[in-house]
């Protein structure tokens, strides 16, 4: 995990009172807040389940540290929680919902070069396409509030 | 009294339920002072005992249980006088679950609702809600191929097959029975657990995958919404289109009916 001064982290503390506070603007569905996966028993450290994913994408731990980000959302009305790691490196978006079943079979990975489309109207019915402006708002959340991790796999 | 434990020191708690071709590993702690005892199995043709290793020093013994067949059997441990040491213990011999045929519409969509409701290891797993999820995608597969749309990605279709592959619909299902690696191993990864009676999590996926085959069995199934229900998406990744409306999230995936 990438290591800030205090003050830096008492800054986000306070970022992310404020965002759990309000509803986010442009968050993934309207109701959606943020919420700190870290905080939750559910999700907790990431680095043992992204170091294992690695290593199931065969990913060499001789190669350089890989860097993900993950930024976290939970519904207001259903008290569902996720969140979205961002692997810059292989420009994929790994759905996280939590507990212990690896990352490597989650329910949904998102290729950006693939599975992203310019407008709702492209998405034609699809269970798993996603638009533009939705990766753009998740890559935007994750730059502004995402935790970010180098990690190697093992 | 002797006891059997599993290989993380708990107490193996009766009956022991297992899977046939499956093998579990064991260990047995003699009581204070007491010799290592004789374990095995009866009927042998059920289930037998193998790899017996005993580590005098520590005074303990490991061992395996090879399901053989679908049955009953129980495991003992007698000392030299053929006396039991430990309470016997039932092992039940279950047979393997496994999926349809790929070319028929219960394969297909057993293999769609195991790809596409979340496990029971993610957050929030509950059955009820997993049987849920699989019976309201049902409805939308049957809701699509009754009224072919472009509006849900079904425009021409005549069979359940050509709902599930049409392009782009279901994630890695375009090109089945051949599937996409990600999705196979998935599929694969969840049997194989399912069938393997050394694993904690075997009931739970046993359960899961029960249910996928019963949903996907069943002769026909009654659409709980008013409006039709054609769509499904991941929670939180927006709306199939402008003319959707969202019905409900259940475990991570949101369904929508029509306007």
């Amino acid at each position: 995990m990438i290591r800030c001064p205090r003050a830096m982290l008492s800054a986000r503390k306070t970022r992310l009172a404020v965002l759990l506070a309000f509803p986010l603007l442009l968050a993934q569905d309207a109701a959606d807040i943020a919420f700190d996966f870290r905080n939750e028993a559910a999700f907790g450290d990431p680095t043992p389940a992204l170091r294992e994913f690695l290593h199931s994408q065969h990913v060499a731990r001789r190669k350089p540290a890989q860097s993900f980000c993950i930024v976290g959302y939970q519904s207001s009305t259903a008290n569902e929680k996720r969140a979205w790691i961002h692997w810059s490196q292989r420009h994929k978006l790994i759905l996280w919902s939590g507990g212990t079943a690896a990352l490597a079979n989650s329910r949904r990975i998102t290729d950006l070069t693939k599975d992203v489309v310019a407008t709702e109207a492209d998405i034609q019915g699809s269970t798993y396409l996603v638009t533009q402006a939705w990766a753009n708002q998740v890559l935007s959340d994750c730059a502004t509030r995402g935790i970010k991790y180098q990690v190697r796999s093992e | 009294m002797a006891e059997f434990q599993h290989m993380d020191d708990t107490k193996v708690t009766p009956p022991i339920t297992t899977v046939k071709g499956s093998t579990i590993h064991l260990k047995l702690i003699p009581g204070a002072k007491e010799a290592l005892p004789t374990i095995s199995v009866a009927p042998a043709t059920v289930a037998k005992v193998i790899n017996i290793k005993e580590r005098k020093q520590a005074n303990f013994t490991t061992f395996e249980i090879e399901a053989v067949t679908v049955g009953k059997a129980s495991l003992t441990a007698t000392d030299a006088k053929k006396a039991n040491v430990a309470t016997p213990i039932d092992v039940i011999v279950e047979d393997k679950v496994t999926l349809p045929d790929s070319k028929t519409n219960e394969g297909l969509l057993a293999r769609l609702f195991i790809a596409e409701v979340p496990s029971p290891e993610e957050s929030g797993y509950t059955l009820e809600d997993a049987k849920t999820s699989m019976f309201w995608m049902r409805v939308v597969v049957e809701n699509r191929l009754k009224t072919p749309s472009s509006t849900w990605g079904s425009a021409g279709v005549t069979t359940m097959q050509d709902v599930i592959r049409a392009q782009n619909q279901f994630e890695g299902f375009s090109g089945y029975p051949t599937l996409i690696n990600r999705i196979q191993s998935m599929i694969d990864d969840t049997m194989s657990i399912a069938n393997n009676g050394d694993d904690t999590r075997r009931s739970k996926y046993k359960a899961f995958v029960d249910a996928a085959l019963e949903i996907a069995n069943q002769k026909a199934v009654t659409d709980p919404s008013t409006k039709g229900l054609f769509w499904w998406r991941t929670a939180g990744s927006g709306s199939p289109t402008s003319d959707a409306v969202l019905y409900m999230t259940k475990l991570k995936n949101t369904f929508y009916t029509r306007k």
